[in-house]
């Protein structure tokens, strides 16, 4: 059997694709680690939505979706995840890293609530230490024992309460 | 009817005025005709404030489009709902309602405290009247919801109308988010209350537990509706917004957060200055900042001041409002520093090793975690002022940061009820953590055991096992005392041990509910999501699930045009149902929306979505599978019962409430009688 050749096996072809189409496993969009992760460092730039390329929702968002595209297409190219992030810091600036740096003055991001959890660590033991050590002065009236009757009232009240 | 409007404004301005001037030379001159007027003056502001809403109200449901706050935030054919839900949609409405809100509040402290609290009540209504005083000067003269919309002719302004409205965001159409800001409101609004007798108490020298007591149900009430508005957002943005998320650290959910974790210290140190007349500075502090921290969440959000420092300097209402929380703040701190001796102690600690020490270190971390997402929150605008290029600051970074915060938070929701008030002696720490403990760490291997190895969710299973064995075992432990002493069933004692202590129990549940938010946000270490571009027949496999497209669907409504993917889903070959998320494209705003489907269990949420139709005519659907979702929802509904719990009467309260009442009755018989015979 010969193999049809020029514009009938090309008709062949396009009508066996058309007919299998609908059985053909879906054009699945790339959803690596290393590509959710790349998006989720990056922020949408679209200026309303204050979410990240990865969960940006907005449809055919003009920042959102190419930047999607791009990140795609470099990973498809085996480029690193960092590498990608470093591209789009230099062509947006810093606005476009969903986390401040981890260098310079940005540290201060990331440093001063664990440091405030350490100051206010120590300055709670310091204060929990000082209301140990310290003795609340007794009031000096002396104390008149009560009597049995009184007891037995104050007993039954109390029980009365707590039934 | 803006005529009304805007005269209620005016009427406010001068009885709020009079209330606080009344109320302080009450005060000063002993006169109780005055202070009594002041507090009838506030009582008007709350009818005139009513009437102002309602005006707003009027003009919205007429489509009155002369007004500009009516021809931005509603349209023609906006269902009625949405049409008074415009009234919060906008910055001069919302205000309005936040007014509106205040002065109900207060009306109702001045209407319940007639017979009592009558040292703190003139201040109470001068702190009021003064707040409502600003607010509502805010309405009057910077964000005037009545300001009628106008073209220049060759004879001056004219008055002019559009034929119809741009209408209310599509994201705001939607049933949860039209009660979202109300409950959220109310929430916000509600600490004022606790802040004004906190300020009476510190004004007045009466910083006993009398103010505590008078306003423990507000601060919980104030409480249950943040959190609850917060977890009602959260569910918003989850079946609205498409990304599959229910909290994205947005300056407008920090806002909120801000207050719910100070106000949520409060509510635990509290408790000690209750028994033990400890943490009197704390508390106040607690209360005062929680207030602040309201008012500064609304200036937040509406001064613009985290896009850009730059709109914050060119926005009037954003320095007006910073010069109240500094003057707000000055003046607390003022009063705080006066009584600095009145507020000393009156107790020592009596070990390291007791619940009261939890307590403090509790508030440390909630403390922390509000310092953290303030931080986070103003670190873009403080990077921009100092380094002159604004960093952002988003989920990751507070990821990060708050997920230890809030592991810490949940172990000591644990560890603090196994701790005893005073001391835990070595061998009470035995028999009170063996279970729990346990629970927690059999939990933590299994789950190791079985592969889990994303270390936040493993940990914050174990934990939640353990808080969990921790809940039943006080249950047990006091359900069995209680049978022992009066018998009856196991439930019975369950339930009378609840009415006996609604705050400890009542607190139980809370934090039984608050575990399951936990254990429903680690579930999202195992989200997993597939997007696709398909032909009608194609399907996309996730994780046992088979999701067919079938086609697409169209319509139109008079408010907007839908298009619908219909989804066939399948379970391991079992069909589960057929679903048609859809996209509405509204004609008023031009604006489209994402309406998701889903298919929810315990175990996990289907969560489908419409994403587009791509150049080629390929719809593109979006499938995630969430697990443990629902337990988020499930966790919010079990917080809140846990809130009413607390919130009813005690039967010791109502017994010794009863006693008392008797003994003053019997009293007042009797000097009667000695009246008489004299």
């Amino acid at each position: 059997m010969k193999w049809p050749k020029g514009d009938f096996r090309d008709f062949v072809l396009a009508l066996s694709f058309l007919l299998s189409a609908p059985t053909l496993i879906a054009q699945e969009r790339l959803n690596t680690p290393e590509y959710r992760n790349t998006c989720a460092a990056l922020m949408c730039q679209c200026g309303g939505c204050s979410a990240t390329i990865y969960t940006c929702a907005m449809e055919h968002c003009h920042s959102a979706e190419p930047i999607r595209e791009e990140i795609a297409e470099r990973i498809q190219k085996g480029e690193s995840a960092e590498s990608i992030v470093k591209a789009f810091e230099e062509r947006y600036g810093l606005a476009i890293l969903s986390a401040p740096p981890t260098s310079g003055f940005h540290l201060t991001a990331w440093i001063a609530p664990f440091a405030v959890l350490l100051v206010g660590f120590f300055f709670t033991r310091h204060v929990l230490r000082s209301w140990k050590q310290r003795t609340i002065p007794q009031d000096p009236t002396p104390i008149t024992p009560i009597t049995e009757a009184q007891r037995t009232r104050i007993e039954k009240e109390l029980r009365d309460i707590s039934s | 009817m803006h005529h009304l409007g805007n005269f209620a404004l005016m009427a406010i301005l001068v009885f709020a005025a009079y209330a606080v001037l009344a109320s302080l030379l009450g005060v000063w001159k002993k006169n109780a005709r005055l202070t009594e007027s002041a507090e009838r003056a506030l009582l008007a502001c709350t009818a005139l404030s009513t009437t102002a809403c309602f005006s707003l109200v009027a003009l919205l449901l007429r489509s009155d489009f002369r007004f500009e706050y009516v021809a931005s935030y509603s349209n023609r054919d906006l269902p009625f709902f949405y049409k008074v839900a415009s009234l919060w949609a906008g910055n001069d409405g919302s205000l309005l309602f936040w007014a509106w809100l205040l002065l109900l509040f207060s009306g109702i402290v001045v209407a319940t405290n007639r017979r009592k609290n009558r040292e703190l009540m003139p201040y109470v209504v001068a702190t009021l009247g003064a707040i409502a005083l600003f607010f509502t000067y805010m309405n009057f003269w910077v964000c005037n919801p009545f300001e009628q919309l106008g073209v220049m002719t060759g004879e001056g302004p004219q008055p002019w109308a559009p034929e119809d409205g741009r209408g209310l965001n599509p994201l705001l159409q939607h049933p949860i988010m039209a009660i979202h800001p109300p409950i959220l409101y109310t929430g916000y609004v509600g600490f004022v209350i606790p802040f004004a007798f906190c300020i009476a108490a510190l004004a007045t020298g009466r910083l006993g537990a009398e103010w505590i007591t008078s306003t423990r149900r507000w601060t919980l009430v104030a409480w249950a509706f943040l959190g609850t508005g917060l977890l009602l957002g959260g569910r918003w943005a989850y079946v609205e917004l498409g990304w599959g998320g229910y909290w994205a650290w947005d300056p407008v959910e920090n806002a909120a957060l801000l207050p719910w974790l100070t106000s949520t210290a409060y509510l635990h140190s509290v408790m000690i200055q209750e028994r033990k007349g400890m943490l009197k500075v704390w508390n106040v502090s607690l209360v005062i900042i929680t207030y602040l921290l309201c008012v500064f969440g609304t200036f937040l959000t509406r001064s613009g001041v985290v896009s850009s420092v730059h709109a914050f300097a060119e926005s009037d209402f954003a320095k007006i409002f910073l010069i109240f929380i500094a003057l707000a703040a000055g003046a607390s701190a003022a009063l705080v520093f006066h009584r600095l001796p009145a507020l000393k102690s009156e107790n020592e600690l009596d070990s390291m090793m007791s619940r009261e020490s939890a307590f403090l270190f509790n508030n440390l971390l909630f403390l922390v975690a509000c310092f953290a997402v303030l931080w986070g929150t103003m670190y873009p605008v403080l990077s921009e002022a100092i380094q002159g290029e604004k960093a952002t600051v988003g989920p990751p970074w507070f990821n990060d940061v708050n997920v230890p915060l809030g592991l810490g938070l949940l172990a000591l929701t644990g560890i603090g009820p196994l701790l005893a008030w005073r001391k835990s002696s070595l061998d009470s720490l035995r028999r009170n953590f063996t279970w729990p403990l346990v629970m927690g760490v059999l939990t933590g291997v299994i789950l190791a055991a079985l592969g889990m190895r994303q270390a936040y969710a493993l940990i914050c299973f174990a934990l939640s096992a353990f808080v969990i064995g921790t809940i039943v075992q006080e249950f047990h432990k006091g359900a069995k005392a209680r049978r022992v002493h009066r018998g009856g069933s196991y439930p019975g004692a369950l339930l009378d041990l609840t009415l006996v202590n609604t705050r400890r129990y009542g607190g139980y549940v809370v934090h039984f509910g608050i575990v399951l938010i936990f254990i429903g946000v680690a579930g999202s270490a195992f989200d997993t999501e597939k997007k696709a571009d398909l032909v009608a027949g194609q399907s996309i496999d996730i994780r046992g699930y088979q999701v067919k497209f079938l086609g697409l669907d169209e319509g139109r409504t008079k408010n907007y045009e839908w298009m619908s993917a219909k989804l066939e889903v399948t379970k391991n070959g079992k069909l589960i149902g057929t679903f048609a998320p859809q996209k509405h494209f509204y004609l008023a705003s031009q604006q489209p929306t994402s309406e998701v489907r889903r298919h929810a269990t315990f175990q996990e949420d289907l969560y489908m979505v419409f994403a587009g139709v791509t150049d080629d005519d390929k719809t593109t659907v979006q499938i995630f599978v969430k697990p443990l979702v629902r337990w988020v929802w499930l966790g919010a509904i079990v917080v809140f019962l846990g809130t009413i719990v607390t919130l009813v009467p005690a039967k010791r309260e109502l017994r010794l409430a009863r006693k008392v009442e008797a003994v003053k009755q019997s009293l007042l018989v009797e000097s009667k009688k000695k009246y008489e015979v004299a």
